[in-house]
């Protein structure tokens, strides 16, 4: 709860009409057909591909509270604060929140 | 490290327990007998109880946990001299108290025989979590209670409150982020409670009748939902049939269907609350209402 985390570098955001946002990111793993024609000789598709994310309102909200100064701890008050959520409904859906944008490499913990 | 000084203003209530404890406990399993509360992710506070048919023995039953617990968890349990002022807060309980020590955590606690109800409970603290001090055990200890005098059950987690009639049996629960459930049945009826939240997210786009329709399937024959008194209240009934032979085919419908639906939004809390009953008759427009009246959120 101490960490804090810290939008990816790579990560590219655009505000939808919406007022949501969508994220972008080069997705750098290869797909099994494309390694299997790599190893069989072939040069195969090198272009790394880029992946798109779009985010609720609620995933928005969280996003716009990653400043890379405020502790996971932080952003749960904040995001508690914001929608009158109970403390602990509001750690779980953060903790998912960030858990899920740290297996696409979104977001590392420092 | 909490204050000694800490209040302890939270209610907890459930089937049929009910106790305070600090603000920042808070349950992290639930069963229909058993309650886990935490503190900063750390176990903290565990009860079990349950009617006990025939006499009750502390000695007994404390040795039957600690043959159990013993073999499953690696526990040992001791039998442990309650404090004078664990047995004055526990006043109007028969209680023993026992201490138990396992590799990773150690605790003492109480096993508890209310008279009155026929009901035995284990109640026991965490030692080893800070948050733990002689003060609010006492306090907590104090204010548990087993019973009520009337025929109503209070349920009381995290920001919820509903106060169902005793014959309604807990039938299933789920409190995940945002969406909360309390299903409950009887023989003739089941009542499910709702809480889902943040309202001002769920409702953008969308009214109150909306969103019903999104939650809850109402017969495509009946009249759709339709805002009570002020537009944050969204009212439904399964319409009585006119006719004879079609009351009677309703009263044969092998599965139970809604029959009554009330929803309404708490705007200062950001949240949408509903009660729904399912079964072959609807309940009496008193209970319906009384189950409406008592769930609320705090």
């Amino acid at each position: 709860m101490a960490c804090i985390p810290a939008k990816g570098g790579h990560v590219q955001e655009s505000r939808l009409e919406s007022g949501e946002i969508l994220l972008a990111y080069p997705d750098y793993k290869q797909p099994w057909f494309t390694r299997a024609i790599r190893r069989l000789g072939r040069s195969g598709d090198s272009k790394v591909r880029i992946k798109k994310l779009q985010l609720d309102a609620l995933g928005t909200s969280v996003w716009e509270l990653l400043d890379g100064r405020r502790s996971v701890q932080q952003v749960i008050e904040l995001f508690a604060d914001k929608y009158h959520l109970h403390p602990k409904e509001a750690e779980v859906s953060v903790s998912q929140f960030l858990r899920a944008l740290g297996r696409r490499d979104l977001i590392g913990l420092k | 490290m909490v204050s000694p000084n800490q209040k302890i203003s939270n209610e907890i209530a459930w089937n049929g327990i009910r106790f305070m404890a600090p603000d920042d406990w808070v349950p992290a399993e639930m069963g229909n007998h058993y309650l886990m509360l935490e503190h900063a992710s750390a176990p903290i506070l565990e009860i079990k109880w349950g009617q006990i048919k025939g006499s009750f023995s502390h000695t007994r039953h404390l040795q039957q946990l600690s043959a159990r617990h013993k073999k499953i968890l690696g526990k040992t349990i001791r039998p442990w001299t309650l404090p004078a002022g664990w047995q004055q807060a526990l006043g109007s309980f028969q209680a023993d108290g026992f201490r138990w020590q396992s590799p990773h955590f150690s605790g003492m606690g109480a096993a508890l025989y209310c008279p009155f109800c026929q009901t035995a409970t284990l109640i026991q603290f965490y030692r080893n979590n800070p948050a733990v001090n002689d003060t609010i055990a006492l306090e907590l200890l104090a204010s548990f209670q087993d019973h009520r005098q009337d025929d109503q059950i209070l349920w009381s987690v995290f920001d919820i409150r509903a106060r169902m009639p005793a014959h309604f049996k807990l039938w299933r629960h789920r409190f995940a982020a945002g969406y909360f459930e309390l299903k409950f049945t009887s023989k003739k009826h089941t009542v499910i409670l709702n809480r889902w939240g943040p309202a001002t997210i769920l409702l953008a786009g969308r009214d109150m009748v909306g969103f019903a329709g999104s939650v809850a399937s109402f017969p495509s024959s009946a009249p759709k939902p339709v805002f009570g008194e002020d537009p944050t209240v969204v009212e439904w009934t399964f319409p009585r049939a006119a006719g004879r032979w079609s009351r009677l085919a309703n009263r044969i419908k092998i599965r139970p269907y809604l029959q009554q639906f009330h929803m309404w939004h708490i705007e200062e809390k950001n949240r949408i609350l509903a009660v729904r009953v399912e079964g072959r008759r609807p309940l009496p427009p008193p209970v319906f209402s009384m189950i409406c009246k008592g769930f609320g959120c705090v």
